[in-house]
Formats: structure tokens, C-alpha cells, sequence
């Protein structure tokens, strides 16, 4: 119990300490600048100079290499890389490694096999493309979902893309019969809906709405 | 009133002589110095470059360095995966890859312009 106590405090102080010695780390000026700045801004600010101050001066090298190329790029690709990797940082880890196995096998393709597979991924919509990016779960469903996944608020987005990789193939493709079927004013109020049921029902509360 | 015509018909003709003419004797190349300007620079900087690096607004996808394949082309792989068939892709036609859509996208789905995630 008495650790328990000392736990709390003890934990703070390492916080405290841990985020002085960031900041020692920042440049004077922007030291200044960073407590000026919303907390996430801040604490953005520190953690990049903690992951500078980590790297070996290899690691620094081949960093500045590559934001000197990633400058150097024009915007459009930029923004595509940007795209990709936050699409993969959203994955779950068991998707990641689906994708991971798909890399492994595609590298093993002859090159005009290779060459053949990227056209017929280039020759897809560009929405559907974009669907894909929600992993090979949603990606499949994303045609049907479309309509109800576009256009979501910021704070939802986040509890919808889990609640969705968390229901039943079944639960998804009721969800998608729904989705079509709901008008498009009256969608946000099926994704809120949706959302606010707990996550074990929301498979039987699809199946109920759908045959309601 | 005739002499004062005169005068000023002769005024008038004798701007007309070079001596009188201020662009002929002093055309621009002749009274204003030309000089190329030097090459151009970059403006000076606010900040110092190890602040621009701390600042740099893709910091953290800079940093991770993931060079593995599937990170960085996810949609593909994922389209890839989800067709599943990748294997077989080797022995069997290109149709096995192709995961197709169950159902065409929705007709009054947005466009690609809005904020479709």
C-alpha cells in the first residue's frame, strides 16, 4: 500500500524530469516559443528533440539525408508518402503483417507479373484506391461502405474505423445493406447510432435494424 | 502681336533641333548604370536549421525511416492481401488477384475532392 502511494509521485517526478531534459534539448529560441505553445505542440516539439538527441551520428547523417531529399520532392509526392504512412501507422498490427506477407510474395513475383499486378491496381478508381488504405479488412468493404464512412467527423473517425474492423464480415455487410438503404441525410444518425452501442452488440443490433 | 506669333513659332521649331532634344543625348544606356543583379539567395532565416528540423512538419515520418515495402505503398499491399491470392497469382491468370468490388461504389458517393478518408 505504502508503495502504492510513493507510486504516483514517483512516476510524476520521472515525468517531470524526463520532459526538463527534453526541453534542455531545444534551441534557446524555441524553448521559449514551446512553452508559449499548446500543450500537444509543446510536447511535439520535445519529443522530436528526444528522438534527435537519441540518434547516433550515422543515424543523424542518413536523417538529414533523407529530409533534404523529402524537401527536395515536389508536393503531390510528398503528400502521396504522407498519405501511405499514415494510413500504415493506423493499421492494426495483425493487418500489418498481412501486408507484410503480401510484400514478401509480390517481391518473389517474375517483374512482368509485378508490372501487370501494379497496372491493375493503378487502373482502380482513385476512391477505391483510397479505400485500401483502411487495410485489406475495410478495403474490401469500402465500395459498400462509402457512403456512410465519407465525409465523418475528425472525432469520430477513430472509433469508427475500430468499430468497424471489429465487427462479423456478416455485421459489415449488414451495415453496408443499411448504409445503402439510408438516405444521405439520415446517415449521420445511423453511424452515431451505431457507435453508441457496445461494441459485442453492435453485430446483433445491425441484423435487428436491418430486418426492423 | 505678329512678333509674339513669330517668337513662338520659332520656340516652337527650335525644340525641333537636337541641340534642344533631351532624348537624343540622353537616352537611358547612356545616363542610368546598368549592372547585373548579383545571383539570387535564399531569404535569411528566422530560425536556426536545427529548429527548421524540429519544426519540419513530417518529423516523425522522417525519423521512422521505415523503408520496409508494405509501409510504404499500403493500398497496394493491402488490395494485394486482401485478394489473398498472391501465391497462386504465379501458376494461376490474373483474374485470381483481383479482389473485386461485391457492388459498383455508390452513385451519390462524395468525389475524390472531399474529405473522404
Amino acid at each position: 500500500m505504502c508503495s502504492d502511494a510513493l507510486r504516483a509521485p514517483v512516476f510524476a517526478l520521472a515525468l517531470t524530469l524526463s520532459a526538463g531534459v527534453a526541453a534542455q534539448s531545444l534551441p534557446p529560441g524555441l524553448l521559449e516559443k514551446a512553452r508559449a505553445l499548446p500543450a500537444p505542440t509543446g510536447a511535439e516539439l520535445q519529443r522530436h528533440a528526444a528522438m534527435l538527441a537519441a540518434m547516433t551520428p550515422e543515424q543523424r547523417a542518413a536523417f538529414d539525408t533523407r529530409v533534404a531529399q523529402w524537401d527536395a520532392q515536389v508536393p503531390a509526392a510528398q503528400r502521396e508518402r504522407r498519405e501511405a504512412w499514415q494510413a500504415w501507422q493506423a493499421l492494426p498490427e495483425a493487418e500489418r503483417q498481412r501486408l507484410r506477407a503480401a510484400a514478401t510474395a509480390f517481391s518473389a513475383l517474375p517483374p512482368d507479373r509485378q508490372q501487370t499486378l501494379r497496372a491493375q491496381y493503378d487502373a482502380l478508381d482513385g476512391s477505391e484506391r483510397r479505400g485500401w488504405l483502411l487495410g485489406p479488412v475495410l478495403g474490401t468493404d469500402y465500395p459498400k461502405l462509402h457512403a456512410l464512412v465519407a465525409q465523418v467527423p475528425p472525432d469520430q473517425r477513430d472509433a469508427l474505423l475500430e468499430a468497424l474492423r471489429a465487427l462479423s464480415p456478416e455485421g459489415r455487410a449488414d451495415l453496408s445493406v443499411l448504409a445503402q438503404r439510408t438516405p444521405p441525410q439520415a446517415r449521420d444518425a445511423l453511424r452515431t447510432e451505431l457507435l453508441a452501442q457496445p461494441a459485442p452488440r453492435r453485430d446483433a443490433w445491425l441484423r435487428d435494424r436491418l430486418h426492423r | 502681336m505678329v512678333a509674339a506669333a513669330a517668337a513662338c513659332l520659332l520656340a516652337f521649331a527650335a525644340t525641333f533641333l537636337p541641340a534642344f532634344d533631351n532624348q537624343a543625348d540622353s537616352a537611358p544606356t547612356l545616363r542610368i548604370e546598368v549592372v547585373p543583379l548579383p545571383p539570387a539567395q535564399a531569404p535569411e532565416s528566422t530560425f536556426d536549421a536545427r529548429t527548421a528540423l524540429l519544426t519540419h512538419p513530417d518529423f516523425e515520418l522522417l525519423a521512422a525511416a521505415d523503408d520496409e515495402a508494405a509501409a510504404s505503398d499500403p493500398g497496394f499491399y493491402a488490395w494485394l492481401a486482401a485478394g489473398a491470392k498472391v501465391p497462386e497469382i504465379v501458376a494461376g491468370s490474373d483474374a485470381d488477384a483481383t479482389p473485386v468490388a461485391d457492388a459498383p461504389a455508390d452513385p451519390d458517393a462524395p468525389t475524390e475532392t472531399e474529405d473522404v478518408f
